[in-house]
């Protein structure tokens, strides 16, 4: 467990994957009110004002804009791919799903 | 597999990896990987982002001198769109375990190769626009093949890639039937652009592929998709029609479609002009290079600048 | 955009001659500007400090551009003719910018210092545009007040992060502002034209009170920076009367030699 951490998987900061994670922001464009943020890309930047600036022509100068957020990588704490089987249900849940097991199955097919 | 590096990449891993990308997986950046898919992907990743930065340097040469406003916004536009796209491919390479600024430096030191078509001067305004049609339309046909490569950060940006790519081309075209239907003046500048960029854009593909198993893996592991032919193919079914449509010659008089073949036989170019530019010895490649290292010379106390400033901040 | 000169809402003010040639001479001081410190901003394309300001900086070129265009539409809409035309078909003497967009790019800090004066002294200019009674012109000062916001913030930022990034860039900024501060007031020339829009009430302040607005807003962002402006600096005007340097004949030179290979040519 040599990332110090007691828990048994593979969670990690994702400044381990992404080299100078301090001044490397992801960016996340809400196109119009009502809509979700979504990440659509990163910027280089000194700080996080500048990112937004920077990311306004970068992310945002085709598509439509409300607002822009910004997070340093260094700040982002993400779950690792081999830990993806612990998302996938194993046994029947359809009570989760107004007691229907094809719409569990619908959502958890491969894509 | 003993890999390059000497490490040995643990065949159950190996064997498990394999198994997932042939059934049609995709990998993403925090996953385990082999260190010859990871070397092969940062290869291709870096040069592609390194093409989109030197390419910017033929066509911003006319941004200057752009005809019309209206060519003028466009062109700077799709300079912009070139730059954007090495931004967001330096990105995607940076996380396979390089840095921006050592990719850079190395581009910059000649260590790392940009694509053959963009060691070539941009002579006319003509050349901006067989630049935007014929030289964009090439790349189109590779990134658009590689939207099904394994590597799914590459896969992404190349989505929106390609999205930006065909309003150039569209853009491209506009121009061109512009210049087709022109003055003689005009006609025979574009003409002449053609002639001069018709063998690099034949090389853009490289040459015909050799069966080897490095080519075998790369295409077991969805690096790369379509061989260099079919993409050349692809290429010339899409173009030749057009150039031809608006009574331009197609610079290659033993060009013609071979039904029995399903395809173009064309006069076989000269590669050794293309092995010379993978030499670093293309028309203009020293002077590009050295006019960046010029540029980056001269922003060197705004790189200190900031650096100081990320400090106190 | 349709000719706003002819809609049913087109100011009173411009319906004689006269005021009608102070309102186009407006217009094309503020087309020239924009054109001029475009094709400055787009010279940076490819070359700037960082992959991400190089992006930013080509949309900021692309709308100064712009805006030159919308303006010159107006213009063209008046005299029969086009926006290309009036934009690629004059000589510098024609031209009615101020000598501070035309002065060529030097290094990043002058560039930044340049872009810093003139998007402040613009947003002064298109305010008190928007504020007049001079109706389609003030909305359309309104609309283009939208993109010159970022302008604004694109400058003040990397104006601060250059001034407080080390003695040496500092320094750097100190002289570059030595050398335009003088240009930047000369954006503010007084023309008969802008005494004349004054008297009839087509604009509510004049250059000087536009320079003072103007004066209000950068020198105290400058003090904070510990940035000083030369004392007693006379403005380098003439500009708004087509005297202008060198650099404008060789800018111009540049920019046309396509189009004058052949004025009737479509491209």
């Amino acid at each position: 467990m040599g990332s110090g951490r007691l828990t048994g998987w593979g969670a990690m900061n994702l400044g381990t994957i992404v080299p100078g994670a301090e001044h490397v922001y992801a960016v996340f464009r809400q196109d119009s009110k009502n809509d979700p943020h979504v990440h659509v890309g990163d910027v280089h930047a000194p700080d996080a004002e500048m990112a937004l600036i920077l990311a306004k022509e970068q992310f945002a100068r085709r598509d439509p804009c409300v607002n822009l957020w910004v997070v340093r990588y260094a700040d982002i704490e993400a779950t690792a791919y081999e830990d993806a089987d612990m998302f996938e249900p194993a046994t029947d849940k359809s009570y989760r799903f107004g007691g229907s097991y094809r719409e569990q199955q619908r959502i958890y097919r491969r894509r | 597999m003993v890999e390059p590096t000497g490490r040995v990449d643990d065949p159950e891993k190996l064997a498990a990896f394999e198994d997932r990308i042939v059934g049609g997986d995709r990998v993403e950046a925090g996953e385990w990987m082999p260190a010859t898919y990871r070397a092969e992907c940062l290869r291709l990743i870096q040069m592609h982002a390194n093409s989109e930065l030197m390419g910017a340097l033929p066509e911003r040469e006319w941004i200057p001198r752009a005809p019309t406003l209206s060519r003028k916004m466009a062109l700077v536009a799709k300079v912009q769109d070139e730059i954007g796209h090495a931004q967001l491919l330096y990105r995607v390479a940076e996380d396979l375990g390089k840095p921006r600024v050592q990719m850079i430096e190395d581009l910059l030191s000649g260590a790392s190769r940009f694509h053959n078509v963009f060691h070539y001067p941009a002579e006319t305004w003509a050349d901006v626009i067989v630049i935007q049609v014929f030289v964009d339309g090439a790349a189109m046909q590779t990134q658009g093949s590689l939207r099904s490569c394994s590597y799914a950060p590459y896969a992404r940006v190349l989505r929106r890639i390609c999205y930006e790519e065909d309003f150039h081309i569209r853009l491209g075209i506009d121009g061109f039937k512009v210049l087709a239907e022109g003055t003689p003046r005009q006609r025979e500048m574009l003409q002449d652009a053609l002639n001069r960029w018709w063998t690099p854009l034949m090389h853009f593909f490289g040459p015909r592929d050799k069966a080897s198993p490095h080519l075998e893996t790369m295409i077991r592991w969805r690096i790369k998709v379509k061989s260099n032919d079919e993409l050349r193919q692809q290429f010339l079914r899409q173009f030749v029609p057009l150039i031809q449509e608006y009574g331009v010659r197609v610079p290659d008089a033993g060009l013609k479609w071979d039904e029995a073949a399903g395809g173009y036989v064309y006069t076989e170019p000269d590669w050794e002009e293309f092995r010379r530019i993978l030499r670093g010895d293309g028309p203009k490649t020293r002077e590009r290079l050295a006019l960046r290292n010029r540029v980056h010379a001269q922003h060197r106390w705004v790189r200190e600048a900031v650096a100081r400033w990320e400090v106190a901040a | 955009m349709s000719n706003l000169w002819a809609t049913p809402d087109a100011p009173a003010v411009v319906s004689d001659a006269e005021s009608r040639a102070a309102v186009r001479a407006l217009l094309l001081a503020l087309a020239d500007d924009e054109l001029i410190v475009g094709h400055r901003h787009s010279e940076w394309t490819g070359f700037a400090p960082d992959i991400e300001s190089d992006v930013a900086m080509s949309s900021i070129a692309q709308e100064e551009i712009g805006h030159a265009r919308v303006l010159y539409d107006q213009i063209a809409a008046l005299e029969g003719t086009s926006a290309d035309r009036l934009a690629f078909g004059r000589g510098p003497e024609a031209f009615r910018n101020a000598v501070l967009t035309e002065r060529p790019n030097g290094d990043w800090a002058f560039s930044i210092v340049r872009a810093w004066l003139y998007d402040h002294a613009d947003a002064v200019r298109l305010r008190t545009v928007a504020a007049s009674p001079l109706g389609p012109f003030a909305s359309l000062a309104k609309t283009l007040l939208r993109e010159e916001k970022y302008h604004v913030v694109f400058a003040d930022a990397w104006l601060e992060r250059l001034a407080r990034g080390g003695d040496d860039a500092w320094g750097r900024v100190q002289r570059a502002l030595d050398a335009a501060w003088p240009d930047a007031l000369g954006v503010f020339e007084t023309t008969p034209d802008t005494e004349h829009l004054v008297r009839i009430g087509a604009l509510a302040a004049g250059m000087d009170a536009q320079r003072s607005r103007w004066e209000s807003d950068v020198r105290p962002r400058l003090d904070a920076l510990a940035l000083t402006v030369p004392a007693g600096a006379a403005a380098v005007v003439g500009g708004r009367q087509g005297r202008h340097l060198p650099d404008l004949g060789m800018l111009l030179m540049e920019m046309t030699s396509v189009w004058r290979s052949d004025p009737e040519a479509r491209w």
